[in-house]
């Protein structure tokens, strides 16, 4: 078991990751790691994973909420805590909105089971949990339910969270999702179109013919 | 010259065409005291710009401008006058936002961080010119032009440049979530919540600090 410092360090190095793989921007998502039984560390609010440092992470109380640390944990940190309460084998949660989840997030759609690395990692179809407005119990409560059972869900019109016992399965399952989501976007536009290879010009020109026959 | 504000706009310049969110007609001003601004010029390379590019003129009009620049200077100074809270303001040509402009829709509130941060909808302006433009970015951060890409606006040029992407990345959304089966946007009402609570609580902290950097 890692002692506090490295962990506050996985959190600080999960989120340089994550700008890296380009699936988080600027000050947005959020990360946490559960650090014991009653408590995990989350990232601040408001603050650019290059800048933070690993001593920037707040210490919540995950049935409490109370929180403990130099700066504001983020405001999604109920969410996260109640992850961690409903699902004792998940120890890492990311959240965040790149792009591809975002765009399944505005359909509120499920994304099928795309390859055999999403069955495993996400654990079946990804769900869409039920739009609400953020930092209300019913957001939490939406998100807990299309996460059972699943490793990953998309937020209506808002992104996506991903979960692990560890922080490479966190990360696979946000990386099978947002891949998935892409080739999911990739194949729809084959078969409307029936071209063999896809390009940007293909995708604008049917989305132009959508639109105009509306 | 104010140094500081022409650096400034030399720098988010560079970051716009770093990030290919501007076509040939990208132009950056900000705000200088209540009726007056520096603004790039026309056709000017945003990657490299120098101060010889940047052009000081008055709310009340200015010698020594192209008729282009006369237009998109109209424009600026009109979001200027109409939102007296805006300090910057950015014309883009981002690919996304380009396609839905030159389409004339009007992007409904897909993601929340569109409606928090730019606005609960996003109008096309029919063209550069006021009457279309004030028409189109009322009580919002940006709005498309029909043919000429996009406006962003905010009290910093921070908030500009932010408004910028989280407007395209929206158009994005909105393009290819109509090509896998629709949208489902917010309703009318959470659309405009989300922006309410967001400009009351969210954006104040943030952005006190980055103003001062920005024109101190």
């Amino acid at each position: 078991m890692a002692n506090e410092y490295e962990l506050r360090c996985a959190v600080k190095q999960a989120g340089v990751d994550m700008l890296k793989e380009n699936l988080v921007q600027g000050t947005w998502g959020n990360i946490s790691i559960r650090l014991d039984e009653n408590r995990m560390l989350v990232t601040p609010s408001g603050l650019d994973y290059i800048t933070l440092t690993p001593e920037d992470m707040a210490i919540v109380d995950i049935n409490t909420l109370e929180w403990t640390g130099p700066k504001k944990p983020t405001s999604e940190r109920k969410i996260h805590a109640a992850i961690l309460r409903d699902r004792p084998e998940i120890n890492v949660v990311l959240h965040s909105h790149p792009t591809q989840c975002s765009i399944f997030a505005s359909t509120r759609k499920s994304l099928p089971v795309m390859n055999d690395r999403m069955a495993k990692y996400i654990g079946g179809e990804a769900r869409c949990a039920k739009y609400g407005l953020p930092g209300t119990k019913k957001i939490t409560a939406n998100t807990l339910e299309a996460l059972k059972d699943r490793n990953g869900c998309f937020l209506a019109n808002h992104g996506v969270f991903a979960c692990g016992a560890t922080v490479e399965d966190a990360f696979e399952a946000i990386r099978v999702l947002e891949e998935g989501c892409r080739e999911y976007i990739v194949k729809t536009v084959l078969e409307k179109t029936g071209a063999k290879e896809f390009s940007d010009e293909l995708l604008y020109s049917l989305f132009i013919k959508t639109i105009r026959t509306k | 010259m104010n140094k500081t504000l022409v650096a400034a706009i030399i720098e988010y310049a560079k970051k716009l065409s770093d990030e290919n969110l501007v076509g040939e007609n990208g132009t950056v001003s900000v705000k200088e005291g209540e009726s007056a601004m520096y603004i790039t010029r026309h056709g000017a390379d945003l990657a490299n710009l120098t101060e010889a590019d940047i052009i000081n003129v008055s709310f009340f009009g200015s010698a020594n401008v192209s008729e282009k620049e006369k237009a998109e200077i109209a424009v600026h100074t009109g979001i200027y006058k109409a939102q007296p809270e805006t300090g910057a303001i950015m014309h883009t040509q981002p690919v996304n936002a380009c396609v839905c402009a030159n389409e004339g829709v009007t992007i409904p509130p897909v993601l929340d961080d569109m409606s928090q941060i730019v606005g609960a909808n996003i109008k096309t302006a029919q063209d550069l010119t006021c009457e279309y433009v004030l028409k189109a970015i009322k009580g919002r951060n940006a709005c498309l032009v029909r043919n000429k890409g996009m406006l962003s606006s905010g009290r910093t040029l921070d908030e500009a440049y932010t408004a910028c992407l989280v407007l395209e990345k929206a158009a994005k959304t909105f393009i290819e979530g109509t090509i896998i089966g629709g949208c489902v946007s917010l309703g009318f009402l959470d659309a405009n919540l989300q922006r309410f609570i967001y400009k009351k609580k969210y954006s104040k902290a943030n952005q006190a600090a980055k103003m001062n950097e920005e024109h101190n």
